[in-house]
């Protein structure tokens, strides 16, 4: 049983003939784990925000003094390059801008990932026959197809969105595919003999059991998808966070680069929550680690 | 009802080497409608094997495997399958693995829960209606997993070593209510086991193996009128005499398996 705030209301027609003895040593047994879980709650956020102040300060006290803010900037001057640009520049349009080559690509991307991995694997022998191609394409760096994506696609957002639903084609199809071939041949026999027909055993057997390996993939490849976006944008574009980190190093703008990878950095953390969140449901049949099940009925 | 005549099975267990593995030897067997048959013999003799072919998993090498006089050809699905490992889904909560046969035939919603309900409360499964299986015990587990089969009432009961995992209590209690079910239902099982106690407790008979390749060495009727009490199955005046006939067919393969 886990400890949670007693329920009062329930707990008492069970504790009312309890000994007294007793429901005093629950009540302080359970006080006492909850009051040990705030404080490590207090002390896991302490910490983080204590390295993310040191750090800052470090920067802060170091530059200038130690290192020449030419090359490493320093948090105010970040923070002074954030406000221009967020008010001069339009810092908010190159954000969406990268935002949607992102999600374009990341939807787009993992999309045709896993259509093409329910697929390849429904196809007798078709995997195992391209399997080796696919492992050749995959070989090939990413960055190197890039400008040819940039010709056939232009300068404009279709070429970045191709190019980031590149970069997160392949981690979301490899294991789609595993998970897909990892389901227990005989929770699908089972499934057949209770009257399964093939949809049912692909909507309610394999898609589910699949499911943790495909959410793996996709929580890892939200940043792969950005990185995809900004290769395209540092190659050629007129917009994006890319294009505006790459132009400020161009002007040797320290504090304007730096500004630009903040707010990458934040972009990413959103998504991150949003995929949690969505993932969360999902997945609540899995048993938490740690967590094994009593034996005895 | 089943019929299996001079059923050879065959497998090559390795993908490279061409080593032939004989899993059965001329296996014939009957089980009547409504009968209860246990199946016991060393590991690897071939039980499994026997119901794999009935459920149409596999198909003999030489022989045929009937029911009802046609030849199993296909999946059977006038069979349930339990067997010893967990194959309840994961995913799915009590309710929706017990669903699972009627969803996927068709049968409407509130039908369904009318049947799960019933079920669940004849295991007294209530209350865990909407756990996932890695919250249910080992027993709740077996019990979920043993409605789920019969919540299509198929023709005849599968069962590969279902209670083998369990404490000696869960197992008994499990066994009871087994019994229990199959005296109002009389539905035909095939229940493979290890455990003798087990065999004799729930058979109307049982068959010996012997180890592999697998054939039917010794057939035992147990006489034990029913209902039967599991819990005092040893204290019958039957019980030590079946136990005795069954031990004596199967330690010789047990003694010619060590040497």
């Amino acid at each position: 049983m886990s400890i949670r705030e007693p329920d009062v209301r329930n707990e008492r027609a069970r504790e009312a003939d309890s000994p007294p003895r007793l429901q005093s040593l629950k009540a302080q047994v359970a006080s006492r784990e909850l009051r040990r879980r705030r404080a490590e709650t207090r002390a896991i956020w302490g910490g983080r925000v204590a390295i993310v102040a040191g750090t800052l300060l470090l920067w802060e006290l170091l530059s200038g003094r130690v290192i020449d803010p030419f090359f490493v900037s320093s948090p105010s001057r970040v923070y002074a390059a954030f406000l221009q640009l967020l008010f001069e520049q339009e810092l908010l349009v190159h954000a969406w801008y990268t935002t949607l080559a992102t999600l374009g690509g990341f939807f787009f991307g993992s999309i045709t990932a896993i259509v093409l991995a329910f697929l390849v694997t429904s196809v007798n022998r078709l995997y195992e026959t391209t399997e080796p191609l696919l492992a050749a394409l995959y070989g090939i760096p990413r960055t190197a197809l890039a400008p040819l994506f940039i010709m056939w696609f232009g300068i404009g957002i279709t070429s970045k969105i191709v190019i980031a639903a590149l970069f997160v084609f392949f981690v979301v199809f490899i294991n789609t595919v595993s998970g897909i071939r990892g389901t227990g041949p005989q929770l699908i026999n089972l499934a057949r003999l209770m009257g399964a027909r093939d949809r049912d055993v692909l909507l309610k057997v394999v898609l589910p059991s699949a499911m943790p390996y495909i959410l793996t993939a996709l929580r890892i490849v939200v940043p792969t998808a950005m990185i995809g976006a900004i290769v395209g944008e540092f190659i050629s574009a007129q917009r994006g966070l890319g294009f505006l980190i790459s132009r400020a190093t161009f002007e040797f703008s320290t504090h304007a680069a730096f500004a630009g990878i903040f707010v990458l950095m934040l972009v990413v953390v959103a998504m991150n929550a949003v995929i949690g969140w969505i993932e969360r449901p999902l997945l609540r049949w899995r048993p938490r680690s740690n967590v094994g099940s009593s034996e005895g009925g | 009802m089943i019929e299996l005549d001079n059923v050879f099975r065959l497998f090559l267990p390795k993908r490279r080497a061409v080593d032939v593995f004989v899993a059965l030897e001329d296996v014939s067997l009957r089980v009547a409608e409504g009968e209860f048959v246990s199946l016991v013999g060393p590991s690897g003799c071939g039980k499994s094997t026997i119901l794999n072919l009935i459920a149409g998993f596999l198909q003999p090498t030489e022989g045929t495997v009937r029911m009802r006089g046609q030849p199993v050809v296909t999946l059977n699905r006038a069979t349930g399958y339990v067997t010893q490992d967990d194959t309840l889904f994961p995913w799915r909560t009590t309710r929706a693995n017990v669903e699972f046969a009627l969803e996927v035939r068709g049968v409407a919603t509130a039908a369904r829960r009318d049947v799960v309900e019933r079920l669940l409360a004849q295991v007294g499964l209530q209350g865990f209606e909407n756990h996932y299986p890695h919250e249910l015990s080992g027993g709740m587990r077996k019990r979920a997993a043993i409605v789920r089969t019969l919540a299509y009432e198929p023709e005849i009961l599968l069962m590969d070593e279902p209670f083998g995992a369990l404490d000696a209590q869960t197992k008994l209690l499990l066994q009871d209510q087994l019994l229990r079910i199959w005296e109002e239902q009389r539905r035909t099982v095939l229940f493979v086991t290890h455990d003798l106690v087990e065999a004799i407790a729930l058979s109307d008979r049982v068959l010996v193996m012997s180890r592999a390749p697998g054939r039917i060495l010794a057939e035992i009727a147990v006489d034990i009128p029913r209902p039967r009490d599991v819990f005092h199955i040893h204290s019958n005046p039957a019980f030590p005499g079946l136990y005795e006939r069954v031990w004596e067919h199967l330690s010789k393969e047990l003694g010619a398996a060590r040497a």
